[in-house]
């Protein structure tokens, strides 16, 4: 039966053959370490079946060969990454986790910079989506600096797979629901209404800094600017346990000796890492690197 | 071997992250020569470095390592001697005799520590020693730790001295129960039946969940007789046991009197605060319950977390319907005290049949909230027969949601093609949301006859292209091949969808005619490349003497999709006129395209394919040559070149 439309779709659904679901399973791991376990198969089928047809497209075979050979792969890819990940974050994210990097961290790493003679900062956003977390960080630095912070060298690196979310962070304009858990203040004091959304002032945009990273590439992340602190949150649950640990692995030496990892609520380092001490605080673990 | 001595260099370095990265790279280069420094590396304060050394120890492994590991088995501090046990019982096979002997150790520590590290060693030659040690070790927990490392090994050569040791003490007896289970050796379930009398309630109770974990049906016997004199936990494991042991379904066969007894005690085993008890009840009283049973397998399900216990709830669900329409379920449903009883009753009546369950389904439906009227127009569409054709086509008339609405299109429309509410759905083709219009014109289709085609027909001039959409997908799936001029005008409309769905409506009305072909061949210039694709599909519809042509014209088409359907159509019915042209097309800047005529060029095969491919088996590009090599193949495989 003929596909009936775009917008309606009367043909039948279109199903995966278990190799079709093998290439493209090893594909998106060889593009991306995101590993796609057999029984989200499912996941993969629904998640792609829009993009089969909009392509115009017969099957998931033919979309493989796509992602392969096609001059429109590269954006394709794109649209496949984005696929694959949920891209599911807000600003605030976590408010005890920022309650700990604010109150502790953030100060202790200051006061060890200032004992140093050093007015350096570095913060890692690994996995940043539409920005939402690097610039909850400018914000949060912001509040803790004040006036001092032009007198600091900051810089937040913030990487993701999809050059579309990044897009979206470098706009930095959000609706009210991204901004849920954000303190009504805040929102005062850091956005500037537009039209029903929030658009970030330009000098905390300023203090991030955006770019395409594949955290799967052990040899791109050596390139990364080592950080006081690492934020990857809600990311490595995508990927297996060979490459959580290479990625954790990645981050530790990234990481200056006395730094943070700070990793998604639910997520732990059990059986990926010893090398980092955990710190228990109300309502989060963080992970230290040992001096 | 170079390598490995710059790594040993640098693991002396001062620098943790040079040391690090040395660590990891001989780990993955196995430098056995290193494996000193990085065993002294595994106590460095510095966890970064600790955790490398730990990587390469595990990587390189070896006599050598599982040597130098063994003397931490000594130290004091905790941590490292942990660690250093974990790195052995990776890699501590590679060395069986040195662990065989850490048995016959004076220190009793060790020998618990050598008998843990056997059990993670997956070798057989292990079970001797072990055995050795669970029935003469003085100290008891090294008879303890044989035994579980026994059960870790899973072999069955361990079975005759785990059964010797069921005498022993009631906390080594623990150990050896559960390695019998995991062994699932038919001799150690006589000797735990045998057990069964003379053990305290503690052991009795491990021994029950053994034997239903071995589910051997030589204990259940044994196991019903206990039940009477069992106090409620046990007698609860039991009945689980049971279950496990017999499967749910041939509690059929066991005696009137066994049966009634044992649905009892299921029922009992219901308020049990173990969910594996619960639910193997559950499956139990499918096949014995009663209206009691039901009763309260529903009020069960009904406290179910939906979440979390999703498969949880579903077996109930299956038992409950097993069980059939029961007063408790009528009951959850007329009444509507509980939403989550009610969901329950009503997903259960999904799966009876029957009058009496559609009635009652459709007595509660409008005085019932949204969701569950959701839960009960789908159960309707299971059960219901053309009973329900007035209260659906009622439902048509007046609810606003979706999801009911889609529900009532699919019984009218598909199930009992009830003429009547032709109008309502044509109605709610022009509804607001995409999935009811989908619905709505399936339905439409499905119920046919002349008055409907005339209203689809009447759709053709509608300003708005998606009833032109439909209007012309309605055409081809009603068959009117009397109304195919009306479709024709269709073909020079503005939308590429209306022209694509016309042109497949047309070919499905009136057949492979030459004067069809001269239609389809006719839009092989159409500005959208989806509306040429749509042709290229059609055109392998007629034999291939006539489609030949057009398919070779196809290859010119500027779109690349145009020409891979082209080509694989050609490739299919082996069209060797079609060489030439698939021959020029090698040279695209498309290795999709290139690969695809190689493809089909070893599809179409003969003696020019075959010397074209040989040449490009010679490229430098491995996937061209892969391919080239794989069409050859299939050449030679089909007949050879002849």
């Amino acid at each position: 039966m003929p596909s009936f439309s775009k917008s309606i779709s009367l043909g039948k659904e279109l199903k995966i053959a278990d190799e079709e679901f093998k290439l493209l399973r090893d594909f998106i791991y060889a593009k991306s370490g995101i590993w796609i376990a057999e029984n989200r198969k499912y996941l993969l089928e629904n998640r792609l079946a829009n993009r089969i047809r909009l392509l115009n497209l017969k099957s998931y075979g033919e979309y493989f060969y796509f992602l392969q050979y096609d001059p429109r792969r590269e954006v394709e890819l794109n649209r496949l990454f984005e696929s694959v990940t949920t891209n599911e974050t807000s600003f605030y994210r976590n408010p005890p986790q920022l309650k700990v990097f604010q109150d502790k961290v953030l100060p202790e790493i200051i006061a060890a910079q200032r004992a140093a003679g050093q007015k350096t900062l570095r913060f890692w956003s690994a996995g940043c989506s539409t920005g939402e977390e690097p610039y909850t960080l400018a914000i949060i630095l912001n509040e803790v600096l004040k006036g001092e912070l032009a007198q600091w060298n900051v810089r937040i690196t913030a990487h993701d797979l999809s050059e579309a979310v990044l897009a979206s962070a470098r706009e930095g304009v959000y609706n009210e629901y991204t901004l849920r858990t954000t303190p009504r203040d805040i929102i005062a004091r850091y956005f500037i209404p537009e039209s029903g959304r929030f658009r970030l002032k330009p000098e905390l945009k300023r203090l991030v800094q955006y770019s395409q990273l594949n955290l799967s590439d052990r040899e791109l992340l050596k390139r990364v600017e080592r950080s006081h602190v690492v934020f990857c949150r809600n990311v490595i649950i995508y990927f297996d346990d060979v490459v959580k640990r290479q990625v954790i692995g990645s981050f530790y030496d990234n990481l200056l000796p006395g730094g943070y990892l700070l990793i998604g609520h639910s997520e732990s380092l059990h059986n990926l890492s010893r090398a980092f001490k955990p710190v228990h605080h109300p309502g989060a673990i963080i992970y230290r690197k040992e001096e | 071997m170079v390598l490995c001595d710059k790594m040993l260099k640098q693991l002396e370095s001062d620098d943790p992250e040079l040391v690090r990265e040395a660590a990891f790279k001989a780990g993955e280069e196995g430098c056995e020569s290193v494996v000193p420094l990085l065993v002294g590396l595994i106590s460095s304060r510095n966890l970064g470095v600790q955790e490398a050394a730990e990587y390469a120890l595990r990587k390189i492994g070896g006599a050598v390592t599982v040597a130098h590991l063994v003397p931490f088995l000594r130290s004091d501090d905790v941590p490292i001697r942990n660690l250093a046990m974990d790195v052995l019982r990776e890699v501590g096979n590679q060395d069986f005799r040195t662990l065989n002997e850490l048995l016959h150790d004076a220190d009793d520590d060790i020998r618990i520590f050598a008998a843990d590290i056997l059990g993670s060693t997956r070798n057989v030659l292990a079970v001797g020693p072990l055995c050795e040690a669970l029935l003469r070790d003085p100290e008891v927990n090294v008879r303890y730790q044989a035994a579980v490392s026994l059960g870790n090994l899973g072999k069955r050569e361990a079975a005759k001295c785990l059964n010797r040791a069921m005498s022993d003490e009631e906390w080594v007896q623990f150990a050896v129960i559960e390695a019998l289970s995991k062994i699932r050796d038919e001799s150690g379930v006589d000797a735990l039946v045998k057990a069964l009398d003379t053990s305290s309630d503690l052991v009795a109770s491990m021994i029950v969940e053994a034997l239903g974990e071995m589910g051997n049906v030589k204990a259940v016997n044994m196991l019903l007789r206990r039940m009477d004199n069992s106090p409620v936990p046990l007698r609860n494991k039991i009945a689980k046991a049971v279950i496990k042991i017999l499967g749910a379904k041939s509690l059929a066969l066991l005696t009137p009197a066994e049966r009634e007894k044992l649905g009892c005690y299921l029922v009992a085993s219901l308020d049990d605060e173990d969910k594996e008890i619960q639910d193997a009840a559950i499956q139990g009283l499918a096949y014995i319950g009663d209206a009691k049973a039901s009763e309260r397998v529903l009020m069960l399900a009904g406290e179910m977390d939906l979440e979390a216990e999703q498969d949880r709830q579903e077996r109930a669900i299956e038992a409950l319907a097993a069980m059939g329409l029961s007063p408790a379920l009528e009951a959850a449903i007329r009444e509507g005290e509980s939403w989550k009883l009610a969901m329950v009753a009503v997903e259960v009546m999904a799966r009876l049949t029957g009058p009496r369950v559609s009635g009652i389904l459709m007595d509660v439906f409008w005085g019932r909230e949204r969701d569950l009227q959701r839960e009960i127009v789908r159960a309707l569409l299971e059960v219901a027969g053309p009973e329900a054709n007035s209260f659906f086509l009622d439902v048509l008339g007046r609810h606003g949601d979706g999801t009911v609405l889609k529900a009532a299109l699919k019984f009218l429309g598909m199930k009992t093609h009830y003429a009547p509410a032709g109008e309502k759905m044509f109605e709610l083709l022009s509804h607001p949301y995409n999935d009811v219009k989908e619905a709505a014109l399936e339905a439409s289709i499905s119920l046919g006859g002349p008055e409907m085609a005339s209203r689809f027909e009447a759709l053709l001039g509608s300003a708005v292209p998606m009833e032109r959409l439909m209007g012309v997908y309605a055409m081809g799936r009603l068959g009117l091949t009397d109304r195919l001029e009306s479709l024709g005008a269709a073909l020079d409309d503005p939308v590429p969808d209306v022209r694509k769905v016309a042109l497949e409506s047309m070919v499905e009305l009136a057949g492979t005619t030459d004067e069809m072909l001269s239609l389809v061949v006719g839009r092989m210039h159409d500005a959208s490349n989806e509306a040429r694709l749509a042709v290229v599909d059609l055109l392998v519809k007629w034999p291939v003497e006539k489609s030949a042509p057009h398919l070779i014209a196809a290859l010119d088409d500027p779109d690349d999709w145009v020409r891979i359907r082209a080509m694989d159509a050609l490739g299919t019915h082996r069209v060797k006129e079609a060489l030439e042209k698939l021959v020029a097309l090698l040279s695209s800047d498309n290795k999709l395209l290139v690969l695809k005529v190689i493809e089909n060029l070893g599809e179409i095969g003969g003696q020019s394919a075959f010397r074209i491919l040989l040449d490009l088996a010679h490229s430098e590009d491995p996937e061209i040559q892969t391919a080239a090599h794989e069409a050859v193949l299939k050449i030679q495989e089909e007949g050879g070149i002849a």
